[in-house]
């Protein structure tokens, strides 16, 4: 009888205890949208209760997204549970190694997805958070649409044809491999329409399916002894990022100048980097197409051909347990850039980095941070309002995460002093991959401004003001976009979020 | 919203079961259930909420007809609006796609589907036993409409079975006695239902598909397919036999006493054994409504096979509109009709172990069948199964996945099994203290897996 009395006031108190954990969640979990650095994602925030929202049961979804997004320590749970499955995990060396790569080519193809995907989310970075396989996550709240898009008035030269947008076709460019040993097998089945369910391969012999989206003309592949298409652009999207540029320029002095780096993600560059890789560089078309659309004035950087000779030499330029590009990758891009603006170059080697351990992939490969020690005093701000400013730690150096790269991605402006004596101004449009960029233009201006525009990091109330005054308002001289495959030209959606942004 | 998900866990169920244990009397007590349950359906999909009333508003008017009416055409012409209706609206929302858009599509017509409501062919069948029950009974009429409510969209088993028959749950509509005892074992098995589906079935699935991703990078062998089977069939199994633990668990809660819907289906020793443990509910459904009217068993062995030949394909149609569900109706039918024409006198010769080993297999087989919607697909699998089309035996990648989650698979395996009926009765009783302490870890574990994984299907809700 006691021991049907415990477990019924057991049984009793899991009920009790779910709800107080419920009532707790609803009044304490965060209720806006937010960016886990963590996670590289957007958590959900209280779901917007509308009429339409209800009818179509995107509120009731939205609640189950916010209750897990918003639980007490999310983090820890996440790292809890993959430990559970860890628990399981008896894998060699060797198998890890294999299913690295796997791994690697599994991303690959999410990757060669993306690159024709019409309605990824600017604000999320799905190839990017595909690769930190150990913490899967939910669907990510959307970020609101936006209201208008461009339209290109006109195409300077070589107007490209404007291309509908339809659902993308799987062109297979290369044949199968012909052998099934381990090397080969690194190959992957690369399908360009996701399906519900996973679908196996008849065959028993890896090949490389390579998806080229119909009516793209620009690409970057992977070259060797079978090329590997695993970006493709569309031109009609060229169109319009080249016209956000055009704008860019529009809002700068005459002598200002507007500079575009499309940065592939980790997942790409790994592939070159890796030690079995068989190819022997990649290639991009995309910018050089780009180039011909804008201004004098905007120059757009061909980052793969800048980062070719590092990769093909092996190079640490890309992190192996994270979507990044390490330091070293991003001063290969700022100083290709500054130098073809004619400014001195700062080898990598003069600055100084305090380094720690980010962590180690299942093969063994380490990746360090390399947090910099500017050569000249840096004070960082986080501004808002206009002018309300809060300064804080030029590098989070203590951090053992990416995010403590310029302290991490802070809204919804940043200023940072250089101490150099130049009265140039710059500005840094960026996602992530920005973070290590930035510390390479201090050298050359007085003042590094800086701006996230994805979904939720730029608010105009929040920044006192639109884009637009706010360029105006610091007097900014010249701008930097730099945005990842993920982010850049690859999703309609990015380019309508980035053009609303700037041109407001 | 599904049993496993944090809204239902942490505001759904403490709040209903509170509400509901607040009202003295079971009139009360129905009606914080009936409100409960609609809250529960129109969660997610609230324009399919109206349909299930106006369902049961039509075929608690039908039963009445069946019920008072002394004339045997009005009572047969009630009857069939009672079952068609119900029945209709299933075929048009499940299967008007797949029946009619070749048809259509060859004179260039598209057809406007709709979305699938949840859990419409359990509670169409639960609407048919009603209209039937009374039929033959007409005492088991329901005259509270809202009553019939209750049965029909009552929350526990609604979007996933058990399918209750309303003659062996009517009489608890009306007058249900709800103890401590009960209580308990129903939070006990709710909470081993949501481990069964959030811990075994949850990382089964992310095996499968491991394991079929494996294959699509590095080409199928026979060891890899079979593995890949052995795990899909323990996550269907813990996936739909923990949603039906967690539904009577909480019909226990709440004072109803549904029928089991499991009984450890992997050691039966026969195909008709495997389907007498295996989704227990619909068995009984097809038994009771369909094969014993088409006559059974009592009739020339030609009649037999067609009874059988009927019941078998409308259990793979059950279960999907696609080709390969027909085939796995059809793969037990063969099976069944092999079984107990053909092979009957050698299977009762064979051990009892070897004939629970060929009774797996072949129900491996069938979880394949059921698994592939692509016809070309499961062509090449089966074939793979069985070493043809020149697979190789084994890969070293298998191994990968294999040692990745190494003896996970044994456990759950295991799980599948009554183990524990070996173990001393004495021994059980002294280890019972420990199973409430046992239930709150997994209880715990479930929810953070919840929390911290996203992998969280429920495989029979699309039926």
């Amino acid at each position: 009888m006691k021991n049907n009395k415990g477990s019924f006031l057991t049984t009793l108190w899991w009920l009790m205890g779910c709800l107080c954990l419920g009532v707790l969640l609803a009044l304490l979990a965060p209720r806006e949208a937010r960016v886990s650095e963590d996670e590289n994602r957007m958590l959900a925030g209280f779901p917007e209760l509308t009429q339409q929202t209800l009818a179509s049961g995107e509120f009731f979804a939205g609640i189950e997204d916010f209750l897990s997004d918003g639980f007490f320590a999310r983090a820890q749970v996440v790292e809890l549970t993959n430990g559970v499955l860890d628990v399981f995990d008896k894998q060699t060396e060797e198998q890890r190694q294999m299913q690295e790569e796997a791994r690697t080519n599994e991303l690959l193809a999410a990757d060669a997805e993306l690159g024709m995907e019409e309605e990824e989310d600017w604000a999320d970075e799905p190839a990017e958070e595909r690769e930190l396989i150990a913490e899967p996550t939910p669907a990510a709240t959307p970020v609101p649409t936006p209201t208008a898009i461009p339209t290109p008035t006109a195409a300077p030269t070589g107007t490209p044809t404007v291309v509908p947008t339809s659902t993308p076709t799987v062109e297979p460019v290369n044949a199968p491999a012909a052998t099934s040993t381990p090397e080969t097998t690194a190959e992957p089945v690369v399908t360009a329409e996701p399906t519900a369910a996973p679908t196996p391969t008849p065959t028993a012999t890896p090949k490389v399916i390579v998806p080229l989206e119909k009516g793209s003309e620009y690409t970057l592949t992977l070259l060797g002894e079978e090329n590997n298409q695993i970006y493709s652009y569309k031109a009609a999207n060229l169109e319009i990022f080249a016209h956000n540029l055009n704008h860019l320029k529009t809002l700068l002095p005459e002598d200002g100048e507007v500079h575009y780096l499309h940065v592939p993600v980790a997942s790409v560059g790994k592939r070159l980097s890796v030690a079995k890789s068989s190819y022997t560089g990649w290639e991009s078309t995309m910018e050089e197409a780009l180039q011909t659309q804008v201004v004098n004035g905007v120059t757009v950087h061909d980052v793969p051909a800048i980062l070719n000779d590092a990769l093909v030499a092996k190079q640490d330029i890309y992190y192996y347990t994270d979507h990044h590009w390490t330091p070293l990758g991003a001063w290969y891009a700022a100083d290709a850039v500054m130098q073809s603006r004619g400014y001195p170059s700062v080898p990598y080697e003069e600055y100084e980095y305090l380094s720690r351990r980010l962590g180690k992939d299942k093969v063994g490969r380490e990746d360090w941070l390399h947090f910099l020690y500017p050569l000249s005093p840096v004070h960082s701000y986080v501004v808002k309002n206009l002018n309300d400013e809060t300064e804080i730690d030029f590098m989070h150096y203590k951090s053992v995460k990416y995010t403590g790269y310029i302290n991490n991605t802070r809204t919804p402006w940043r200023r940072f002093d250089t101490g150099f004596g130049s009265n140039r101004k710059a500005l840094l449009i960026s996602d992530s991959f920005g973070n290590v960029f930035l510390p390479y233009m201090l050298p050359y201006y007085g003042e590094v401004h800086m701006t996230d525009l994805r979904g939720s990091y730029f608010d105009k109330k929040e920044a006192g003001g639109t884009f637009t005054e706010l360029v105006k308002y610091h007097g900014i001289d010249d701008i930097y976009v730099v945005l990842s495959t993920s982010n850049g030209i690859n999703s309609r959606n990015s380019l309508e979020v980035f053009w609303n942004a700037i041109s407001e | 919203m599904v049993f496993s998900s944090l809204t239902f866990l942490l505001f759904f169920l403490p709040l209903t079961v509170g509400l509901y244990f607040a009202m003295p009397k079971t009139s009360g007590k129905n009606a914080v259930l009936l409100i409960a349950s609609l809250v529960f359906y129109a969660w997610g999909e609230p324009v399919w909420v109206f349909a299930l009333i106006g369902l049961t508003l039509l075929v608690w008017a039908c039963s009445a007809v069946i019920a008072k009416s002394e004339k045997s055409w009005m009572r047969r012409a009630a009857l069939a609006v009672a079952v068609l209706g119900p029945m209709g609206v299933l075929l048009y929302v499940k299967y008007a796609g797949f029946l009619l858009s070749p048809v259509l599509g060859l004179a260039g017509i598209t057809l406007k589907t709709v979305v699938m409501p949840l859990g419409i062919s359990f509670f169409t069948f639960q609407i048919v036993t009603y209209a039937v029950d009374v039929y033959r009974e007409r005492e088991l009429y329901q005259p509270r409409p809202l009553d019939l409510l209750l049965y029909i969209g009552c929350f526990p088993q609604l979007v996933a079975g058990p399918i209750v028959c309303y003659k062996d749950v009517y009489s608890q509509l009306r007058e249900r006695a709800i103890t401590m005892d009960d209580f308990t074992a129903g939070m006990k098995r709710f909470a081993t239902g949501l481990g069964k589906k959030v811990i075994l079935a949850n990382i089964c699935g992310m095996i499968v598909s491991d394991v079929v991703g494996n294959q699509a990078l590095y080409g199928m062998s026979v060891a890899g397919t079979w593995y890949m089977a052995v795990l899909y069939s323990l996550q269907i199994y813990f996936d739909f036999s923990g949603y039906s633990d967690m539904a009577i668990g909480m019909g226990r809660l709440f004072g109803f006493h549904y029928l089991e819907n499991f009984d450890y289906p992997y050691m039966s020793k026969g195909i008709a054994e495997f389907w007498r443990r295996w989704h227990i509910s619909l068995g009984k459904f097809f038994r009771e409504y369909l094969y014993i009217p088409l006559g059974g068993n009592r009739c020339s062995r030609a009649r037999q096979l067609f009874n059988l030949l009927v019941v078998w394909s409308l259990t793979g149609l059950w279960h999907g509109a696609d080709v390969n569900f027909v085939l796995w109706g059809l793969y037990y039918f063969v099976l069944i009709a092999l079984e107990r024409f053909v092979f009957k006198t050698l299977l009762d010769k064979l051990p009892g172990l070897l004939r629970g080993l060929m009774t797996y297999a072949l129900v491996l087989v069938g979880w394949i069948i059921f698994y592939f919607t692509d016809t070309a697909q499961l062509a090449t699998y089966l074939s793979a199964m069985f070493g043809l089309g020149g697979v190789e035996l084994i890969t070293s990648e298998l191994w990968i996945v294999v040692n990745q989650y190494s003896w996970f698979p044994l456990l759950a395996l295991a799980a599948a099994f009554p183990l524990w009926r070996a173990v001393r009765t004495d021994v059980l009783d002294r280890l019972r203290p420990l199973q409430t302490v046992w239930l709150t870890v997994v209880f715990i574990l479930s929810v953070l897996l919840i929390v911290g994984q996203s992998y969280n299907p429920f495989i029979y809700f699309r039926f």
